[in-house]
């Protein structure tokens, strides 16, 4: 039974996309008032779903549970296995929960944006799928067929070269770890469960290169130089909140796969270059505190923000512990409520300012309820100690000061100047002195909107005091 | 009884060929008329073959196996389909089309011919008979401006192949023509006089195939030619073609198979560097769809190349898939329609999804499949080769391989680009319900088959046995 119930929540969302894709813009509008229905819906049931999951599961156990295999596709003696483990599951609640923001975001941009909500729910399809994923040839495939839905979703928001850009970068990758897989299917031609890899017999050299190839193919999806150019090209043409959270969420793919295969068994000389690695890090996350600090569009501080926390949870699973895996997933789970919602307030005030052309400072004095809900994730997002954010991210930076002094002293500086540089976005948001008489006319976010950054809120709480508060 | 059966089984497509020219004599039909009769004429055909695929009249020149007869279906089934799509241009040109149906109806008959053989000599003349049919069925485009350049060279390809197949029938010799004596007769001769020997008839077929450096018979045709001359050459003989390629490498040159090996890799390599190169430096998207196509046989090609059982039931499989997204791609081209005019330059496609949406997914599908991402059928190949590629330690090919790939995508891009994310600048007209039919049906039959692939390779498994061993 549970285990069906994991296949209905990968499956859902792309049954909801094909019912997107039927459904009918009202009285020819262009408002697609019905295809984000039927998308939050589609959302709200999984998200119910995977809450009667997580009841059935036994949480003090960080084992796979809910293991299904599948005689599949290819003509050789492959399966596909399913399975969920906590950290897993708190993924895919996350995303469900951050694609319901991103498409309540979309209220004030209902139009023509019914594929938009079509592709993110293929996305979220693939996504799940990937966190589902527990034999190697799944796990690839899930990995590739998330790239087409969002390459539609940039494009549709992007009339030029970009789009291929995200392609063509993230194509790489794939070609990379899609090397690795054949190699390692080559030496056990049977199925391969990725908690098994590390049982692979590989030969010295082709060891280097498998597990060169799996750490270059994760590389590509999360933005550590010089791999970063698509996502940073990429967030500077999306005007759309939906895609915005989906193109931020892309990275988390990568992480996950550094998750599931890094700490098995990599080869010495491989697993040697790991504080190297851990210095390019430690500089990329300073370079985009700097960037964050002196930039001043909203997207670009918000941008600069999400990326330092992606890098340094790559820190967290680059520590020579799996200790740390229920802290990252606590973390990761609240940071992308976080950076949802503030993208979603962020989009509105952009859109609210495009009204009436100029500086964003102290829109947020005319508009009380977008300034409550930006405050208060600010508050979030910079460590106040509300949150599981907050609580995770302190375990995290003390194993990485623990692992090397010197990167975890810059991690704290990065976190230090990402939380200033957001505090003086908050500030010159809500500056008065500032505040055009113009912007008068100006909408505030509405009531849907509001009480989703409150349940937010609620729910960032109630995990600082329990993790798991919802599992009954 | 039994021998009438086996007449009828063989020429009743001729019958069909008959009452056209006389319905064209005694009265003057629609389109319509003529296709219909046409297309019944290949369901009757298909039923007597079900009824009659026992009754052989030349069991030393022609004998069906399963494999062949699956194929021959397979190939009845995509000509039905492609005189159906067909009905379309006809309507909307208002040329008469009872000379098309005749062409098609004889070119099946020589496909029918062309798979059940085992002599060269026949073979031989059926590959000059459809390359001469294929020429006819060129002249439909003659009102296109490069018509005169492309069928020019069109016709002295045809003769030089003609050529070449004499010269390798004669050096065959009439008494070693049957498939078992060639197979011995190459055994007895000398190195580099085999090759020259085999060398026609493997020229010929690979030109027929649309193989690298032998594409430009495919892929200069497509862009002029008229859409039913384009889609014929892109999917319809595929099937026939490639099954004698396979017939002639496993029951004539197996002998052969290790240098032969090396041959097909390179011919393979060629197909993919100038598919991926030639995607991207077109505007055309029928000649862009052709350059992926050619990247996808030199994929198959190479999976193909040991000529062992396991990579010919792959290939098979593949072919299958290819042939059906060919048939979907070609589907959508038929949607492409402005003012009664069918389009294929990309600079006419701006924004079609906004208008029609459903045909420009569909579209997108089948190229990403064509484009090999995972866990479409293109993928499924490309996997195998890898596979080899890896066991074989040949890590330069595996660079080319995925260097070409990634500038596939870049062609995708461009496609995507046109179709998906620019403002629409021509009225579309209104997407006929045969079409949105016939891609949905394609689409259906392509995931269950994807799904039941394992199945499916089972099947071609069972199939192939007789032939192969």
């Amino acid at each position: 039974m549970a285990e069906n119930l994991l296949l209905m929540i990968i499956f859902l969302p792309l049954f909801g996309s094909l019912f997107v894709a039927l459904s009918r813009d009202n009285n020819g509008t262009g408002i697609s008032v019905n295809a984000a229905a039927v998308a939050v819906w589609t959302l709200l049931f999984n998200i119910a779903l995977i809450l009667v999951l997580f009841s059935q599961m036994n949480t003090e156990s960080d084992n796979i549970q809910y293991v299904t295999t599948f005689k599949w596709l290819l003509p050789q003696t492959l399966s596909i296995s399913f399975g969920v483990d906590v950290f897993a599951l708190i993924m895919i609640l996350g995303i469900n929960l951050a694609l319901l923001i991103g498409i309540l975001s979309l209220r004030s941009h209902f139009k023509n944006q019914k594929f938009q909500i079509g592709f993110s729910l293929l996305f979220l399809c693939a996504y799940t799928g990937l966190f589902s994923a527990l034999d190697l040839m799944s796990f690839y495939v899930f990995f590739v067929i998330m790239i087409p839905p969002l390459f539609m979703q940039i494009g549709m928001d992007a009339d030029n070269r970009i789009p291929g850009r995200f392609l063509l970068y993230n194509f790489l990758g794939t070609f990379l770890l899609l090397f690795a897989v054949v190699m390692l299917y080559c030496s056990e031609p049977n199925n391969i469960l990725i908690a098994n890899i590390s049982d692979i017999k590989l030969d010295g050299q082709s060891g280097i290169w498998v597990w060169s190839c799996i750490f270059m193919g994760f590389m590509f999806r999360i933005p550590v130089w010089p791999f970063h150019y698509w996502i940073s090209s990429v967030n500077t043409v999306i005007r759309n909140p939906l895609t915005f959270i989906c193109a931020n969420m892309l990275p988390i793919s990568g992480l996950f796969g550094f998750l599931r295969f890094w700490p098995a068994a990599i080869p010495e000389q491989i697993s040697s270059l790991t504080p190297v690695f851990a210095i390019f890090c430690a500089a990329t996350m300073l370079y985009l505190a700097f960037r964050g600090y002196s930039l001043n569009n909203a997207r670009d501080k918000l941008f600069s923000y999400i990326f330092i926390y992606y890098l340094l949870y790559l820190l967290g699973i680059l520590a020579p512990t799996d200790i740390l895996q229920r802290n990252i997933a606590y973390s990761l789970f609240a940071f992308l409520l976080v950076f949802s919602g503030l993208s979603m307030v962020a989009f509105h005030l952009e859109k609210e300012n495009n009204k009436s052309p100029g500086s964003l400072n102290g829109i947020l004095c005319i508009l009380p309820k977008a300034s409550f809900a930006y405050s208060l994730l600010i508050s979030v997002a910079i460590g106040f100690p509300v949150s599981a954010l907050f609580w995770n991210n302190f375990i995290i930076v003390s194993q990485v000061l623990y692992t090397n002094v010197y990167i975890g002293v810059t991690a704290v500086l990065t976190l230090l100047l990402a939380a200033a540089f957001l505090l003086q976005h908050l500030y010159s948001l809500k500056d008065n002195e500032c505040m055009l008489p113009t912007k008068d006319t100006l909408r505030d976010v509405d009531n849907v909107q509001f009480g989703m950054c409150l349940a937010v809120m609620s729910i960032l709480f109630l995990s600082f005091i329990k993790p798991l508060w919802f599992v009954y | 009884m039994e021998i009438l059966a086996g007449y009828v089984n063989v020429f009743f497509l001729l019958a069909g060929v008959l009452v056209l020219s006389v319905r064209r004599i005694w009265s003057d039909e629609s389109a319509k008329g003529y296709i219909a009769v046409a297309k019944l004429f290949i369901v009757a055909d298909l039923l007597s073959l079900i009824f009659f695929y026992d009754k052989n009249i030349w069991p030393e020149y022609m004998s069906n196996d399963a494999f062949s007869l699956a194929v021959y279906i397979l190939t009845a089934l995509m000509m039905y389909v492609w005189l159906s799509l067909s009905l379309k241009w006809f309507t909307a040109s208002g040329l008469p089309s009872c000379w098309f149906c005749v062409l098609a109806l004889l070119l099946l008959f020589c496909f029918k011919i062309l798979v059940a053989t085992v002599n060269l000599g026949i073979m031989a003349a059926i590959l000059t008979a459809i390359l001469l049919l294929q020429y006819m069925l060129l002249r439909f485009s003659q009102e296109n401006e490069e018509f005169h350049n492309i069928s020019g060279k069109y016709l002295i390809n045809t003769a030089l192949c003609i050529v070449l197949l004499g010269v390798s029938l004669y050096l065959f010799a009439p008494k070693n023509w049957s498939l078992a004596n060639a197979f011995a007769f190459i055994q007895t001769l000398p190195m580099p006089q085999i090759f020259i020997t085999i060398g026609g008839l493997l020229v010929v077929l690979l030109f027929m195939m649309g193989i690298a450096p032998l594409h430009f018979g495919i892929t200069d045709i497509v862009g002029p030619a008229v859409l039913p001359v384009a889609a014929y050459f892109t999917f319809v003989p595929v099937m026939a073609l490639w099954t004698t390629f396979i017939k002639l490498n496993v029951k004539v040159f197996a002998s052969l198979s290790t240098r032969l090996e090396s041959f097909y890799v390179c011919l393979g390599i060629i197909c993919i560097i100038i598919g991926a190169i030639g995607a991207n430096s077109s505007r055309n998207l029928r000649r862009i769809f052709a350059f992926m196509a050619l990247f996808n046989l030199g994929i198959l090609l190479m999976v193909i190349a040991p000529f062992n059982y396991q990579s010919v039931v792959y290939v098979v499989c593949g072919l299958l898939f290819y042939v059906l997204t060919c048939l979907g791609v070609y589907t959508v081209f038929y949607g492409f329609k402005s003012q009664g005019e069918y389009l294929s330059t990309l600079n006419t496609l701006y924004g079609f999804f906004k208008v029609r949406p459903f045909m420009a997914l569909t579209l997108f599908f089948f190229l990403l499949s064509v484009t090999n991402v995972a866990p479409l059928w293109g993928f499924l190949n490309l996997w195998e080769l890898l596979h080899r590629i890896v066991a074989d330690k040949n890590y330069l090919l595996m660079i080319v391989v995925f260097g070409t790939a990634l500038l596939l995508l870049s062609a995708l891009f461009q496609v995507s680009r046109t179709i998906f994310f620019t403002k629409k600048s021509t009225n579309f007209d209104r997407g006929e319900f045969s079409v949105y039919l016939f891609l949905a049906l394609n689409l259906l039959l392509q995931m269950w088959l994807m799904l039941n692939a394992g199945a499916l390779s089972e099947t071609v498994n069972n199939l192939l046995s007789e032939m192969v061993s």
